[in-house]
């Protein structure tokens, strides 16, 4: 106990410095910013402001991500209240019935229990956190390549279980990221393969650049294809208040949604738009009276928001603690991690204790950051929404490319990832989500590794992995993860789960 | 049985699936293999490459027997206006600097939108311009060139 309040006391001493509390809330302000603007995810948000965070050192770097990342995720419930576009996924529940309670006038009251919600979902995972993350990095630490092998496996499997659409193609997504992420130098053999001739492809491809390509650039055809919605102008914002009818409807909504979305969040591949979309069925469920839903119903904002900043913060679990980035926006932030030099794996806690501890306690201080400074700049963000997209796009292309010609000044890069924004576009068409692709493409190196070290030790007897326990732990649980999700009950219940609307 | 396309979405797909996956497998050829116990750099690849190969093939087949009647319509228009401005920025910022390469990008992606007006991409071009200067030159001090000469 001591001890942890000890980590506590450091944690904070770090995110309250001057320079940390304002690139955090600097972080919060652009995320929020470009979250407000429709058809721009958090993966996007963050690669494109990565480049950035560069230069800056590396605690630093790493809470002004965060930052943007909190900042992403409120930014897109504003716009899903305000003018019925979810700003990103995991708003998409927001919408039905907050943009309701703004037409009622009630606008005010949605905006304030989505950030209310949230900050409460954002303390109690930032004190989970605090509790498990030494004990699980502890039990990580006693990992050799054989578990490692596993445990990624385990991840990738889990994060096609939970995406949605077809498992068959989500599986040769994540295949295809495998073998994108093997382009360039095999660090074992010092031989560059894979690179179909290409000289500018011996170094392999920077992450940066297929996150912004399948993210970014796709996303920007495909609102262009949606052409330019009206925007409506919000009202009701004047009484930015709950009454006591809504708080006394919207506080069990607010516990059950933080519960489900830590529970969700942990998961490899639980993401915060899958966790908001149970959120809402769960609330729907308990409720006396379903029918108020879609109506109006204060708990059906209340319920999916904090559920889906609880997953939000729960997903840092597995990357600061195993290493392993259970989504995109993780897989990002481990990419992060390594341009600042830093290997990420459970080692981080004990090896940079100011680094892990600082970020946790920047989580708390930057979801403070949005209630306080965030809740007051609503009509701010919302004048944002009347620049047409056609002035927009061009300036997001710009950030772009700036930002991937500057991580080597290779024009080459820019080139990719017009490429990867080609590939990622005719992918959505094709029902095929990139997110595995990426998710792959990050952990193939990791997956290589341990596994010719594992084969390597065990002089090519491949049923180490099944005579460890943790490995064979591991291993049976994504084989009943498959069989599950290929089973016709479950994958009917999945499909419904997306659906709801 | 006649062999027709069911499912669009599915065939097409599969079908870059298997390009994707024949091209690797191809690729990986040209490696040293090695054995189990000390894999070679080709070792991994291969195994993935066939693997998603023969992926590829099952989303194929599920295209030519699962009716999904829904069409792919890629809306080449933007797509290609967006592609371009990006390969005229990369050709363009090494000679002609950035002020020129961000005109460039610019011109041609606006031209992807559904309304174009000259003025209105005059003043984004300036004040991005201003903005790109302020954040990447003098903020950040990256080395770019700026100017063409």
């Amino acid at each position: 106990m001591n001890e942890l309040l000890q980590h506590l006391s450091l944690g904070f001493s770090v995110a309250l410095g001057l320079m940390n509390l304002t690139y955090c809330f600097i972080g919060v302000l652009l995320g929020t910013l470009i979250g407000v603007l429709p058809g721009i995810g958090p993966t996007a948000t963050i690669a494109m402001l990565l480049p950035i965070t560069f230069k800056l050192p590396a605690v630093s770097a790493l809470i002004m991500l965060a930052g943007i990342y909190y900042g992403a995720q409120y930014g897109g419930s504003t716009t899903a209240i305000l003018v019925n576009l979810p700003g990103e996924a995991s708003s998409v529940v927001t919408c039905l019935d907050g943009y309701v309670m703004a037409r009622e006038g009630r606008a005010g009251a949605a905006l304030a229990i989505a950030a209310l919600g949230s900050f409460f979902a954002g303390c109690v995972t930032t004190i989970v956190i605090v509790l498990f993350a030494p004990v699980l990095a502890g039990v990580a630490l006693q990992f050799g390549p054989v578990e490692y092998f596993s445990m990624i496996l385990l991840g990738l499997i889990a994060a096609v279980v939970l995406a949605h659409g077809s498992v068959l193609k989500a599986v040769t997504m994540v295949v295809l990221g495998l073998l994108l992420g093997l382009i360039g130098t095999d660090v074992t053999s010092g031989i560059t393969r894979l690179n179909f001739g290409l000289r500018a492809l011996a170094d392999g491809i920077d992450f940066v650049v297929v996150a912004m390509g399948l993210f970014g650039y796709a996303e920007i055809v495909n609102s262009l294809e949606r052409r330019e919605q009206r925007m409506v102008t919000p009202s009701g914002l004047a009484k930015l208040w709950l009454t006591w009818e809504d708080f006394r409807r919207s506080w069990p909504a607010v516990l059950r949604g933080t519960a489900l979305g830590s529970v969700l969040g942990i998961l490899p591949g639980g993401t915060a738009t899958l966790s908001s979309f149970a959120a809402y069925t769960l609330e729907k469920k308990v409720s006396r009276d379903p029918s108020r839903f879609g109506k109006g119903a204060i708990e059906g904002v209340a319920g999916p928001e904090s559920a889906n900043n609880a997953a939000a913060q729960m997903s840092f679990i597995p990357m600061l603690t195993l290493g392993i980035p259970p989504n995109s926006v993780m897989a990002l932030m481990i990419g992060a991690m390594m341009i600042q030099g830093i290997a990420p794996g459970p080692q981080v806690m004990t090896a940079r204790p100011e680094l892990f501890w600082g970020m946790l306690a920047s989580m708390w201080v930057g979801n403070l950051m949005l209630v306080v400074l965030n809740l007051p700049a609503i009509g701010i963000w919302v004048k944002l929404l009347k620049v047409p997209y056609r002035m927009l796009y061009p300036s997001i292309l710009v950030f772009c490319c700036i930002g991937v010609y500057s991580l080597s000044n290779n024009p080459l890069d820019v080139v990719l990832i017009a490429f990867f924004g080609l590939l990622g576009y005719v992918f959505t068409k094709l029902d095929c989500e990139p997110a595995p692709l990426l998710l792959g493409f990050i952990l193939s190196p990791m997956l290589e590794e341990n596994l010719r070290r594992a084969v390597l030790l065990s002089r090519g007897d491949v049923t180490v992995f099944f005579t460890h326990k943790i490995s064979l732990v591991m291993l049976v649980m994504s084989a009943l993860l498959l069989v599950v999700i290929i089973a016709p009950v479950v994958r009917k219940k999945r499909e419904e789960t997306f659906q709801e609307n | 049985m006649k062999v027709r396309i069911r499912s669009p979405k599915d065939f097409y797909a599969g079908a870059l699936f298997v390009v994707f996956g024949a091209g690797f497998t191809w690729q990986s050829g040209s490696y040293p293999m090695g054995t189990l116990q000390h894999m070679g750099p080709a070792y991994f690849p291969f195994v993935l490459g066939l693997l998603m190969t023969a992926l590829g093939v099952l989303v194929v087949l599920r295209g030519l027997t699962v009716d999904d009647p829904s069409r792919v319509r890629l809306s080449l228009r933007p797509l290609f206006f967006v592609v371009a401005g990006a390969v005229i920025f990369a050709l363009t910022v090494g000679p002609l600097g950035l002020v020129a390469a961000l005109a460039g990008l610019i011109f041609v992606s606006a031209l992807g939108g559904p309304e174009f007006h000259f003025r209105e991409v005059i003043i984004l071009w300036a004040a991005l311009t201003v903005l790109a200067l302020a954040i990447f030159i003098y903020g950040l001090s990256l080395p770019f060139k700026v100017w063409p000469v």
